[in-house]
């Protein structure tokens, strides 16, 4: 399986997948108007990588900004995520947010109680 | 009367304009706009919090007007153009987001019932119906049930100010306005 590497643009995130260190890393803004378009490959390299994933895999999201449409593409990645984790693997989620960003950090929250697996929620200070 | 956008537009741009914009939206333009809104608030005096709160909204609006809007039927009947009209603004302390577009008369129905249901709930509830919209809907590139809106008014914390403008007897011109 190979690395899937994004860089990121004005309105998509940096995306960093590798399969050998079983690091996600999602960072950045995520403002697209066409969010599924932009999510599809991660969401299709989650679920290859579901099928033989390290023994613990380490997910990093530090978003700036996300916008509504993004949101559901986040949850449909988080769901690959959640699966993977339910068949028995490690899996720690950390969850970014900038100090005093309430916003971020309840949107964190949210995803945090749909999709059932603890994230760590890690403020970063200015 | 007939509407009149340039005396709409004179009415309710009355404050300290961060962004203007008139005319179509397209990928490339909405990227420059909130480009220029974000260099704008370099000039300004506006705490992180709610100039995170303000460009949220802004892009929820900006995108809201991109996937629903109709063109500028003032003007040009038959193009597939997105015609909107954005005003961010600081009015005595406070800062204004409004959006203006033409839309179908036969959407007023749907679109006002959301509207007041948003506006009738309170913090709590508005996170549960984002929830259940997010975990729950079938979502297009459009979004979903309204998210953007319920987005917008989680995260300002204001009640939508909203109006339809009849235009003629197929359009109308739809404004949303909040308060942060």
């Amino acid at each position: 399986m190979e690395i899937l590497s994004i860089e990121g643009a004005a309105k998509t995130p940096t995306v960093n997948l590798n399969p050998e260190t079983g690091t996600i890393e999602i960072k950045g803004r995520s403002i697209p108007e066409n969010s599924i378009e932009f999510y599809k490959p991660v969401v299709d390299w989650l679920e290859e990588y579901g099928n033989n994933p390290k023994e613990k895999t380490n997910v990093n999201i530090q978003l700036e900004y996300f916008n509504t449409s993004s949101s559901k593409c986040i949850l449909d990645v988080l769901k690959k995520l959640e699966s993977i984790a339910k068949a028995g693997n490690d899996m720690v989620i950390n969850w970014y947010y900038e100090e005093d960003d309430e916003d971020m950090l309840e949107a964190g929250e949210d995803y945090q109680s749909i999709i059932k697996i603890p994230f760590k929620m890690i403020e970063i200070e200015d | 009367m007939d509407f009149n956008l340039d005396n709409w537009i004179e009415n309710n741009k009355n404050g300290e304009v961060i962004l203007f914009y008139k005319g179509n939206l397209t990928n490339d333009i909405i990227t420059k706009l909130l480009d220029d809104l974000e260099n704008n608030f370099e000039n300004i005096e506006i705490p992180n919090k709610i100039r995170k709160k303000l460009y949220n909204s802004v892009v929820e609006g900006i995108q809201n007007i991109f996937h629903h809007s109709l063109n500028n039927i003032l003007e040009n009947e038959n193009t597939n153009e997105k015609f909107g009209v954005i005003i961010v603004q600081k009015i005595n302390e406070q800062f204004e987001f409004i959006h203006g577009n033409f839309i179908n008369n036969e959407i007023i129905v749907k679109l006002k019932s959301r509207l007041d249901q948003i506006n009738a709930l309170d913090k709590d509830e508005l996170k549960a119906l984002y929830k259940m919209i997010l975990n729950n809907e079938e979502f297009s590139d459009k979004g979903g049930g309204g998210l953007g809106m319920i987005d917008i008014a989680r995260k300002s914390g204001s009640k939508i100010d909203y109006e339809f403008i009849n235009v003629n007897k197929n359009i109308t011109f739809y404004t949303f306005e909040i308060k942060i």
